[in-house]
C-alpha cells in the first residue's frame, strides 16, 4: 500500500471533497437523462463527503493522504453518555483508485480512525469508549470491513441500514 | 439512437435573441433583423381567445434562429442554408401552422397532427446542415426548478455530464417545465459570456435515418429526475450519519455492558 499521511481536515481541503471520488458516475441515457445509482448508499457517501466543509467543530474528519491526493475520508463525533463516550462513524470511504486493493486503505482508514478514538480519548482519562456505525444491509464490502476490525452488527436494524457496534479498550 | 432536437417552431421573440442576447426584444429590432439578417420571415398568426381576436404573434422555424446563431459563429453558408430551409417550411407548413397556432400555444404543438412531419423535416435539415453538435454546448434535461434557478443536468458535446443552476426566468420564459429536454448553447459576446437555452424533444433514429417520435422506452425510469447531489448527501445526513439520539445512546450504552472489548494501541 502506498505511504499514507494522515490528517486532520481544514478548511484548505474543501477543494479535494468537492472532487473526492468512490463510485462510478451516475449512467445516463443518451440523450443525457440521468438515471439512479445502481448502488445509491455508495453515491450517497460520494455526495455527503462532496459537501464537508470542515472544519466543523463537533466532527473530527481524517483524510488519508497519498501523495497529497485524498486516497480515504472518515468522520466520526463524539456522544457524551455518563457511563462512557461513544464515537459515532458518520462516514468512512476510500477514492475509486484505491479501491479493489483488498480493503488495505479502508483497513488502514479504519486503524486510523480507532487509534484516533484511544488517542483523544486517553488525554481525557478515559480508557474505553463504544464504536457506533450505520451500514447499509446490500453494502457487502462495509460490513467485511467491519468484521474484519471487530464490530458485530448488534444494534438496531431498519429497512436500509444496520447499526454495528464495538467496545474499545486501550 | 435517442437525439435531443430543438423544438421545431418558437416565438419571435426567440429568434430575436438569438441575435441579441442582451437586450429586451423589441418590435422595432425585430423588423430590423428581418430586413437585414439571416432570419426567415416566419407566420403571423391572429390569436383567438374565447372566439375573439385576441392579439398577433409572430412564429418561426427554429432553424431561423438557428441560422442566426451559426452566423454569428462565422458559419455563413450554414446560416444561408438554414435560413433557406427554415423559409422552406414556414410555407410548406403555413396553413397548418396558422390554423393551430390561432387556437393553441407552442407548447400544445406535439398535439398536433402535423407535429411528427414537421420534427422529421426540421430533424433532415439539421441533418443536411450537419453543425448543429458544434453549436450547442450541452444536451439535457431540466431536473428541477426552485424559487430562483433551474438546475439543469446535461451532457457537453464532448461527453463531459455538467450540471448548470441558471436563473429560473431562463427557462420559464421558453415554456420549459421540470422532466423537459433542453439545448444549451454557450457564446461570448464581447468580454462576457452568454449562456442560454433552447427548449427540445427527444427522438429515435433508425438506423436508416428515420426519425420515429415513440419508442419502446426500455429506459423507463428515466423518464423521472433522479434527486440533485446536493438532496442526496442531505439524505445521507440525516440518515446513515445521523447522530445518536439519549434514547439511542442510552440504548446502546446499555447493550455494550458485560461485552468483551477490543485492544487498540495508541499510535505515537
Amino acid at each position: 500500500m502506498p505511504k499514507t499521511a494522515w490528517v486532520d481536515a481544514d478548511k484548505n481541503h474543501r477543494p479535494l471533497f468537492a472532487s473526492f471520488t468512490c463510485t462510478i458516475p451516475r449512467p445516463r441515457t443518451a440523450h443525457g437523462r440521468t438515471l439512479a445509482h445502481p448502488k445509491p448508499w455508495e453515491y450517497e457517501v460520494q455526495a455527503y463527503i462532496r459537501q464537508l466543509k470542515p472544519p466543523v467543530q463537533r466532527d473530527v474528519t481524517l483524510l488519508g493522504l497519498i501523495d497529497g491526493a485524498l486516497g480515504s475520508v472518515a468522520q466520526f463525533v463524539y456522544q457524551t453518555h455518563p457511563e462512557m463516550p461513544v464515537a459515532l462513524i458518520r462516514v468512512a470511504a476510500v477514492s475509486v483508485e484505491y479501491r479493489g486493493q483488498g480493503g488495505q486503505l479502508a483497513d488502514a482508514t479504519m486503524e486510523a480512525l480507532l487509534s484516533r478514538v484511544a488517542t483523544d480519548l486517553d488525554a481525557h482519562g478515559r480508557s474505553q469508549a463504544l464504536v457506533v456505525a450505520r451500514v447499509n444491509l446490500s453494502n457487502t464490502p462495509s460490513q467485511a470491513l467491519m468484521t474484519r476490525h471487530g464490530f458485530m452488527p448488534d444494534g438496531e436494524r431498519t429497512d436500509a441500514l444496520q447499526e454495528w457496534t464495538m467496545l474499545i479498550d486501550w | 439512437m435517442i437525439k435531443t432536437l430543438p423544438q421545431p417552431i418558437v416565438e419571435w421573440t426567440t429568434v430575436l435573441e438569438s441575435s441579441e442576447p442582451l437586450k429586451d426584444a423589441s418590435r422595432a429590432r425585430y423588423r430590423t433583423l428581418l430586413k437585414h439578417g439571416v432570419a426567415s420571415n416566419g407566420l403571423t398568426v391572429a390569436v383567438r381567445g374565447k372566439g375573439r381576436l385576441a392579439g398577433k404573434r409572430t412564429f418561426h422555424s427554429v432553424l431561423a434562429a438557428l441560422a442566426i446563431r451559426a452566423e454569428k459563429a462565422g458559419d455563413t453558408t450554414g446560416a444561408a442554408y438554414l435560413s433557406k430551409e427554415a423559409s422552406r417550411l414556414e410555407g410548406h407548413y403555413a396553413i397548418l401552422l396558422t390554423d393551430f397556432l390561432a387556437r393553441h400555444t407552442t407548447e400544445d404543438l406535439p398535439d398536433a397532427d402535423f407535429y411528427a412531419r414537421l420534427v422529421k423535416d426540421t430533424s433532415e435539415a439539421l441533418r443536411q446542415w450537419g453543425r448543429l453538435p458544434d453549436l450547442v454546448f450541452a444536451s439535457g434535461l431540466l431536473a428541477e426548478t426552485d424559487q430562483d434557478s433551474a438546475h439543469i443536468e446535461a451532457v457537453t458535446r464532448d461527453g463531459k455530464a455538467i450540471e448548470l443552476l441558471l436563473p429560473r426566468l431562463l427557462t420559464e420564459e421558453r415554456g420549459i417545465t421540470a422532466g423537459d429536454p433542453v439545448l444549451v448553447f454557450r457564446r461570448f459576446v464581447g468580454h462576457a459570456a452568454v449562456v442560454d437555452v433552447l427548449p427540445a424533444l427527444t427522438v429515435k433514429q433508425t438506423e436508416s435515418g428515420e426519425i420515429e417520435m415513440t419508442w419502446p422506452e426500455a429506459e423507463a425510469d428515466a423518464t423521472e429526475s433522479q434527486p440533485t447531489e446536493a438532496q442526496v448527501a442531505k439524505r445521507y445526513e440525516e440518515g446513515p450519519a445521523a447522530l445518536l439520539t439519549d434514547f439511542d445512546l442510552e440504548r446502546l450504552v446499555d447493550a455494550a455492558r458485560g461485552k468483551p472489548a477490543r485492544r487498540i494501541k495508541i499510535l505515537a
